[in-house]
């Protein structure tokens, strides 16, 4: 049977602009958002282009909760905010709201740790961990180990909107987002929620991710970029039941590992539960544009096909296809594929 | 016995093999045994030394000699490692090689990667310049610098490095919700299967093994005890005079399908997955809801997943972290959901033995729990010699009790506020 899950909001942050139209238009106009990095120096990496989108400054100490977020998981926690509240669902018990999330590379930031290890080198320049031990290891932020777990930010959504319900966060590769997508799909169709919000976020650009690149032999591909957004999602017959826009629909998707086959494999488990056949669909890709933006890749282009959708075309024959396909494939061997259709 | 919801045996999800490697021993059958004796495995540190902090314990594995190390662990790092050894005992068991469409063999593993090791944080001091900027590029040329480490880190790394190493082709799963992984994984999987999303999952959790900042951020966090007369003593869940939980290492994995499915492969069955449940407590990041409401609502959304109500449940495996915040919580959830029955429930934490081990509870405690009803025996939660008020339920004190039971809750509850909880129920109750 096809998955029939309504998309009934949406929000998104990305290089190209902070509003689904925005982000479309951008990427029809031929725009870029990957240009040279800045916040350090990339010189010294085969890859010194992606598409950043944040530029503030860290958040103050004595604010908790952004001090465990960082950077991307305040990110996810805004555009999880703003679907939210579009898609107006305080109607709902706040138990049968789920969070879906793929989660971006979350890591240790060295200004987390630099001032005690600093202050403990011995006369060589070196870290010691004798005189680590003897105090300077107390410099560390107490909320230092909660900002590295991959669950946090997800915890800090349900806390800010007070949601309780079914839930999973999936890290780090890009298939992850696909993966969010579809589970919290699922979570619908099986009856542990009433709506779920879906989303995914990529990791910030540092210089540990073009580190991390490089060892896994990634750096060829597209620059990294920095974004993400978030779905409401909602069985279609309740969402049409309580009057709320549709703005796509979810009706197939599937995930494989193990190489190329594993494309082919998930792309055809996909189009099965979809009930289409391959050629009447197009693949969506925004990397050009918008970086690989990993786990969050997989929503934002779900973002951009809805506002393709919504706008007027100058003319029929520029109308998108009603059905698109999203690909997304990991460095270490997964492959996503979610089928969504535009909503008549 | 209890009826079961009325499911057929292509949705009904059923256990063929199961793997574990904990600090009281190398498989399940060792731990067990061990736990069953009421023997602890928490000793003093020796994996690093941690003079100066205010904690020096912990759950730790011999692994040298016993784990051979494989190439794949110097990209995967100790979480592979221990995956792979347990996995190994689980699809010996299962007989997975023997199933030959890799393509429906699924992967759902709980963990969150490594942390910092102090020779990255070395490497990293050793690479910074009179402004404090590290440069990254000398870094990641550095010979010395922990590049094992730093692939480590990602949370996705193990899961998919042990599907590679399966040939498992189907979906994999990488689940990061701290406390809760390994229990939400085993979640996951009991889904994949009921809706036709693979023939065979390999579910579980690994916590890798103990490094110095990882170690250091729990200590500073202040969730690790502090005060303790000895090693063996310190995990205490539910006395009065727990003050904090012991670090552990570890690793469990289970084989799931569908009971139709292990019937036709003429499978051993070791137990069922009953339901799942979870929840957010949506309430502080460090801290449970102090009306326990996420408990409560995975415990009830996984005994309603079952098709089963309270009264069924025979035994609860505990989330226990020896916490002072956890155990009265966790009692109040157990009495929210039983009512006046749960002063009969008897409910114990294998924690009190073989510390928390983080990403891998969930799973180690999920097998621990199947092997109770298989053996006729509910582990002890050892050191219960002060009692608490708040914590006045039977914890199956210090000694393991004889027992047929036959459904079983399994509690995880996560930092960040992630709740989950299975339904497990014994083979012998499988009509």
């Amino acid at each position: 049977m096809p998955l029939r899950v309504a998309i009934t909001a949406a929000a998104v942050r990305t290089a190209l602009g902070s509003t689904p139209d925005e982000v479309w238009q951008a990427i029809q106009a031929g725009h870029s958002g990957i240009r040279p990095i800045v916040g350090f120096d990339a010189s010294g990496f085969s890859v010194t282009e992606a598409a950043q989108i944040w530029r503030e400054p860290d958040a103050p100490e004595d604010d908790p909760a952004l001090r465990i977020l960082g950077p991307h998981g305040r990110l996810l926690d805004a555009v999880c905010l703003e679907a939210h509240g579009a898609a107006r669902l305080e109607t709902l018990a706040r138990e049968r709201v789920g969070l879906f999330v793929g989660m971006g590379m979350v890591d240790s930031s060295v200004d987390d740790l630099a001032p005690a290890a600093l202050a403990s080198r011995d006369d060589a320049g070196q870290l010691s961990l004798e005189r680590f031990f003897a105090g300077p290891y107390r410099q560390i932020h107490p909320l230092w180990p909660l900002s590295m777990l991959n669950n946090v930010a997800a915890g800090q959504i349900a806390i800010d909107l007070d949601i309780r319900g079914d839930n999973a966060v999936l890290a780090a590769d890009a298939d992850a987002g696909v993966r969010a997508l579809l589970e919290g799909a699922r979570s619908l169709q099986e009856g542990h929620a009433d709506a779920v919000l879906a989303a995914g976020v990529a990791g910030r650009v540092t210089p540990a991710l073009l580190a991390r690149r490089a060892l896994s032999g990634s750096e060829a591909e597209a620059p990294p970029g920095e974004g993400g957004a978030a779905l409401v999602l909602e069985r279609e017959d309740d969402a049409r039941r309580r009057g709320a826009p549709i703005l796509g629909l979810i009706r197939g998707g599937a995930t494989a590992f193990g190489g190329e086959q594993a494309v082919t494999r998930a792309m055809q488990a996909a189009f099965e539960e979809a009930e289409r056949p391959i050629e009447a669909l197009r693949v969506q890709v925004d990397r050009d544009h918008l970086g690989d933006l990993g786990p969050g890749a997989a929503a934002v282009s779900v973002v951009t096909a809805l506002a393709g959708w919504r706008r007027v075309p100058p003319s029929p024959a520029d109308r998108p296809p009603r059905w698109t396909t999203v690909l997304a494939a990991g460095s270490a061997g997964g492959v996503g594929v979610l089928v969504i259709e535009e909503a008549v | 016995m209890p009826e079961r919801a009325d499911r057929s045996p292509a949705q009904r999800v059923v256990v063929t093999g199961a793997g574990m490697v904990t600090s009281l021993g190398p498989d399940l059958a060792t731990t067990f045994e061990a736990m069953a004796a009421g023997r602890s495995g928490v000793t003093t540190l020796t994996r690093f030394d941690a003079t100066g902090l205010p904690c020096d314990i912990g759950a730790q594995l011999d692994v040298e000699g016993l784990i051979p190390e494989h190439a794949l662990d110097e990209v995967g790092g100790s979480e592979l490692r221990l995956l792979r050894h347990a996995t190994a005992q689980a699809t010996t068991q299962a007989d997975l090689a023997a199933f030959h469409d890799r393509r429906r063999i699924a992967v759902a593993i709980g963990g969150h990667g490594s942390t910092p090791s102090v020779r990255h944080i070395q490497r990293t001091v050793h690479h910074m310049d009179a402004a404090d900027e590290v440069d990254a590029v000398a870094l990641r040329d550095d010979p010395k610098w922990d590049r094992s480490n730093w692939t480590a880190r990602s949370p996705e790394t193990a899961p998919t490095l042990l599907a590679h190493h399966l040939d498992a082709r189907g979906p994999v799963l990488p689940v990061v919700s701290a406390c809760a992984a390994g229990t939400q994984a085993i979640g996951e999987g009991l889904r994949f299967l009921r809706e036709g999303r693979a023939d065979v999952v390999v579910a579980g959790g690994a916590e890798p093994l103990l490094n110095y900042s990882y170690f250091l951020g729990f200590a500073i966090l202040g969730a690790l005890t502090r005060r303790y007369p000895s090693p063996e003593k310190a995990s205490r869940p539910f006395d009065r005079r727990r003050n904090g939980f012991v670090i552990g290492e570890g690793a469990a994995v289970l084989i799931l399908e569908t009971l139709e499915g292990a019937r036709a492969r003429g499978r051993e069955i070791l137990g069922e997955v009953l339901g799942y449940g979870d929840s957010a407590d949506g309430y502080r990041i460090t801290d449970m809801h102090p009306e326990a409401d996420g408990a409560v609502l995975a415990m009830r959304a996984a005994i309603a997943d079952a098709g089963l109500l309270p009264d069924d449940v025979d035994y609860v495996n505990a989330h226990g972290t020896s916490t002072p915040i956890n155990d009265p919580t966790e009692t109040l959830a157990c009495k929210r959901v039983f009512g006046d029955r749960a002063y009969e429930v008897p409910i114990s934490s294998n924690k009190s033995m073989i510390g928390h081990t983080i990403g891998a509870a969930g799973a180690i405690e999920g097998v621990l729990t199947l092997e109770g009803m298989r053996r006729g025996l509910m582990l002890p939660t050892i050191n219960q010699e002060a009692p608490d008020r708040r914590c006045d339920l039977d914890y199956v004190p210090n000694e393991a009790r004889a027992s047929s039971h036959h459904v079983a809750l399994s509690n995880s509850f996560g930092f960040g506020g992630q709740n989950a909880c299975l339904a497990l129920g014994s083979a012998e109750s499988i009509s």
